[in-house]
């Protein structure tokens, strides 16, 4: 990798990252995060809830911990706005990495290179938020540029490279399985470097036992991959009629139609291409994934499919690749630095306070503490974070709450037959919901009472005298 | 060899492959959620002698006009029931099914060798099996890999089928609307041939003629309504929900696109097969009721690049085992053969003289790379015949035997079980406004025809005028659902029993008319 492309990719990365900067923090299960990163700090490695009323002692995922330790030490270095740094750099190193995996694939025409690397960043823009998702997303774009490159140094570093990443995201076991495949490609592959081959595959191998939980880190991820909550947006099918789904639509149609009219691809394209596209079919949230994964490839391939087009119609003549321009050091340091400035002054001069209009902030003085309070998925983590004295029903970590409790809980916002009497035998005694939502309404028609109200949450207290009516 | 067996011989493996889907596809059961309203419009049709222009079934969208397109299929369902009860509707659907597998198989042999071509085809063949239901869609399921297989030997230099494809879309478009692919699937070989520089007129003249036809057709649904169906479903019913890959169709789905992309990466392709695969692909990830489809139009694309990827890859390791393989390249070539040529415009398998896909150091046949002449003429290159013995044929004969004799041991009887059949007598004994399921307002069309239904899968006379957006506030008792029940004078409603509606109806004290496992019928108090 070159010094220029350094410097490119660090400026569209520092760039892309300052426009990032000016949209507050405030994703909904940041606060769950930080909770959970400011109890590690504090009393060591949670491996049981305590958090919620009705999982209380369950066993929860660990598989993010350095991550929301990140996210925790931020918080408590530079309240929102160290959130928003750390958020910003997460950023900055995604899009630079997609960048330079571009930039390395075709050197010499960097315009092409950063065009074909635009829905891959723009994609990957739905995922920019507070989370250690974004941390993982972000090593996954710096494994796939490694793969990019010739050598053993780019082994070595993904060796390294997922052994931090077990820890921060689930989603390492994806980088885990590329690269334990690049790797028996690559031992098979006569005059290869063998050993810097067996040291990333057990770099591979080491990542899924160095962490607190040891190969049981992959449980939670397991869970999702197979059993994914679809309910929830992220976790729905990706859909062509939607935007981001039509953008991956998109990418994957011109990862076909390259296919069909490049030249065909190198092996390390395949390995990665491939599983990652399967991936992407399972979710919404994998969908940027193969954007990323696909980028190198589409740099490379598309622009030669497009001369066959167009060479039929007289338009083009044969590829003539460019050769890369030897750029003067000081401009490329300009470059750099002018990155590095954006970032950097869109940060100090960003939003300090979080974003929480979408949360019922205004219930917050009535809640009472001690168990009894279902509110809703969304809301969760920021009570969690916001009214720790009030523990919830249920929140965005999902895992303690799979089966019973969750059915229970939809059983109750839906208002589906038997709702009350799960309110009777949980004993829950208020409800914070929206206003629009099945339980609210019919809350609401029983004549049960209202103690807060606004556009977007209702309180409302569970009367136990109301008629009980059950088929 | 007498003159009929002669004339077989070349179609013995499709006929094999036909009789084995007829004998799987003729003991499913019938019960298909669609198929009672299907039924139910072709019985109204062929009694009024007339075609359904307004709504007759429904209370909540009745007299206003409405058109599916679908009238001929319709027919054609109801009469297979009316003369021979269930077991036409049996016989019908294994036909289609029959004719589908037939035309599936012929083209996966037209780009690779039996070996290869019957897996892939059967492969297809298995992604469809979600479809084998008893609907107008079955046209579609059979036409479809018909019109792709006249496509080829159009392409090829068969005047016959490229004439055959203007009446082939007009019987469709009155069958299915799905008729708008098969025209879109001509307008892409008249797009190639004028990319390719190959003789272009008769396309371009069999694109416009299937285009302008059914637009003057009067019962076919307009092109404009049936293609915007296509491409951007009204309501996301499951059928019109991307395919999961957690369930065995979606992970048989998963699988051929893992087969489309890896062969396609390592073997590379042609302009056909971008110009037909990116579209189908769109489709097939935008409802799932189009992979089907994408299965079938990829097959005879993918069947040969398999064939040799098979090859490349059995040799490969081989010599790997052997302990000499090659070292992997960039592109361009290795001496594995493993990578192979790039594209080069004008050259494909179904070209004369390409028996197959070239390999890196074969020369492959088609204009002149650097002045784009173009090549001659293309005759017909048919489906290969898998062997020059008897024995295909044999085995088609006695496939077909079976798959006839298989007709006496089947129960054509639909399956009523997701149905509230325990429920029909009493609504045949009540009136006023029934609230019904979406899934079974088609069901009591045809049990229950005194009785208009609320919604049903028709879709199209209740998503324009809110009258879906009414039944979803009810069921899932939104803040509007009582002013939903009350505006259309709901007087019984059945529902599934963990529908949020059912507890808020009782909790008004509307009271239990008949229950079952799966079903409660309320009645409004009185």
């Amino acid at each position: 990798m070159t010094r220029s492309v350094l410097a490119l990719a660090a400026l569209v990365g520092g760039a892309l990252a300052a426009g990032s900067a000016t949209f507050p923090v405030g994703d909904s299960d940041l606060f769950w995060h930080l909770a959970t990163g400011r109890e590690t700090l504090a009393r060591g490695l949670g491996r049981a809830d305590v958090f919620s009323w009705t999982a209380r002692g369950v066993p929860v995922a660990t598989d993010q911990w350095l991550g929301q330790v990140i996210l925790f030490g931020a918080y408590s270095s530079g309240s929102w706005l160290g959130v928003l740094a750390v958020r910003t750099l997460a950023v900055a190193a995604l899009v630079g990495c997609v960048a330079a995996a571009a930039l390395v694939r075709r050197p010499g025409s960097p315009v092409i290179a950063i065009a074909i690397a635009v829905p891959a960043i723009l994609l990957s823009r739905f995922i920019w938020t507070e989370r250690p998702e974004l941390f993982g997303i972000a090593l996954f774009a710096a494994l796939v540029l490694l793969l990019q490159l010739e050598g053993r140094r780019p082994l070595y570093l993904a060796a390294a490279l997922l052994i931090v990443w077990a820890n921060v995201h689930g989603s390492f076991a994806l980088g885990a399985v590329l690269v334990l495949l690049v790797a028996a490609h690559g031992l098979a592959t006569p005059r290869a470097d063998r050993r810097a081959y067996v040291l990333a595959a057990a770099g591979a191998v080491l990542s899924v036992v160095l962490t607190p939980s040891g190969i049981g880190t992959l449980a939670a991820p397991g869970l999702h991959l197979f059993d994914p909550p679809r309910q929830i947006q992220e976790w729905a099918l990706p859909d062509p009629l939607t935007v981001p789904g039509a953008m991956w639509a998109i990418l994957l149609g011109l990862v076909v139609l390259s296919a069909c009219l490049s030249t065909p691809a190198r092996t390390r394209d395949v390995i990665v291409l491939v599983p990652v596209a399967l991936l992407s079919l399972l979710a919404v949230r994998h969908t940027p994934l193969f954007a990323i994964a696909a980028t190198p490839y589409l740099v490379a391939h598309l622009p030669p499919a497009l001369r066959v087009i167009a060479a039929r119609f007289g338009i083009a003549g044969e590829e003539a690749a460019p050769r890369p321009r030897r750029v003067p050091a000081g401009i490329d340091v300009a470059l750099a630095a002018a990155g590095t400035v954006l970032m950097v002054g869109a940060v100090v001069l960003g939003p300090r306070d979080p974003e929480e209009s979408g949360f019922p902030s205004a219930a917050l003085p009535l809640l009472p503490s001690g168990p009894g309070v279902l509110a809703q998925y969304d809301w969760g983590g920021w009570l969690i974070w916001r009214a720790p004295a009030t523990p919830v029903f249920v929140d965005g970590r999902l895992v303690p709450y799979r089966g019973a409790v969750l059915a229970d809980y939809r059983t109750v916002v839906e208002a589906r037959p038997g709702w009350r009497e799960v309110i009777d035998r949980r004993g829950i005694r208020w409800i914070l919901v929206r206003p629009g939502d099945p339980v609210a309404v019919r809350a609401q028609e029983l004549g049960w009472r209202t103690h807060a109200r606004s556009a977007g949450f209702v309180l409302i207290a569970v009367s136990e005298s109301s008629p009980q009516s059950r088929p | 060899m007498s003159r009929v067996p002669k004339a077989l011989s070349p179609h013995a493996v499709p006929l094999a492959v036909a009789a084995t889907a007829f004998t799987l596809a003729v003991g499913l059961p019938a019960g298909d959620p669609d198929m009672w309203w299907q039924l139910a419009s072709g019985r109204w049709m062929v009694e009024h002698r007339d075609g359904i222009r307004v709504d007759v079934f429904s209370s909540t969208a009745t007299g206003e006009p409405y058109a599916l397109g679908e009238w001929l299929g319709e027919v054609i369902l109801y009469g297979a029931y009316a003369t021979l009860g269930w077991m036409g509707v049996a016989l019908l659907r294994a036909g289609l099914v029959a004719v589908a597998a037939f035309a599936v198989t012929r083209l996966a042999l037209r780009g690779a060798p039996a070996r290869v071509a019957i897996p892939v085809a059967a492969l297809a063949l298995l992604l469809s099996k979600p479809t084998w239901t008893d609907r107008p869609q079955l046209f579609t399921l059979a036409l479809f890999p018909v019109l792709l297989d006249l496509c080829f030997a159009a392409r090829g230099g068969s005047r016959a089928a490229l004439s055959a494809l203007v009446p082939l879309v007009a019987l469709w478009s009155n069958a299915h609307g799905g008729y708008a692919l098969g025209i879109a699937i001509v307008w892409i070989f008249a797009a190639e041939a004028v990319v390719e520089r190959r003789p272009a007129l008769g396309w371009l003249a069999a694109a416009a003629a299937t285009t302008l036809l059914v637009s003057a057709l009067p019962g076919a649904l307009p092109l404009r309504r049936a293609a915007a169906h296509i491409a951007g479903p009204t309501v996301r019913i499951v059928e019109e929900s991307p395919i999961d890959p957690l369930t065995p169709f979606g992970a048989l789905f998963a699988l051929f696109l893992g087969a489309m992309l890896l062969t396609l990466l390592l073997r590379g392709g042609t302009l056909l097969h971008a110009f037909v695969l990116v579209p189908m692909l769109g489709l097939a990830l935008t409802a799932q009721r189009h992979v089907p489809l994408f299965g079938f139009a990829a097959v005879p694309l993918l069947a040969g690049p398999l064939t040799v990827l098979v090859e490349d890859v059995g040799t490969t390791l081989k010599r790997v085992i052997a302990g000499g393989v090659a070292a992997d390249k960039e592109a361009g070539g290795s001496p594995s053969g493993l990578y192979v040529f790039p594209y080069q415009p004008g050259t494909d398998p179904y070209r004369p003289g390409t028996e197959r896909h070239t390999r890196s150091n074969e020369t492959p046949a088609g204009p002149d790379p650097a002045t784009g002449t173009p090549a001659g003429p293309e005759p017909e290159v048919p489906p290969r015949p898998s062997s020059k013995s008897s024995f295909p044929l044999a085995l088609a004969a006695a496939l077909w035997l079976g798959a006839l004799a298989s007709i006496a041991t089947v129960d054509p009887r639909p399956d009523l079980t997701p149905y509230p059949a325990k429920a029909v007598p009493a609504l045949e004994a009540s009136r006023g406004v029934l609230l019904n399921e979406y899934d079974w307002g088609g069901y009591l069309m045809w049990q229950v025809p005194s009785r208009p239904v609320f919604v049903d899968g028709r879709l199209f006379p209740f998503a324009g005028n809110g009258v879906m957006r009414q039944y979803q506030e009810a069921m899932h008792v939104l803040p509007s659902w009582r002013a939903v029940i009350e505006r259309w004078n709901v007087a019984q409603a059945l529902l599934r029993p963990d529908r949020a509606l059912v507890q808020a109806l009782r909790d008004d004290g509307w009271t239990v008319g008949v229950q079952d496992r799966d079903f409660v019928l309320l009645e409004r108090p009185r």
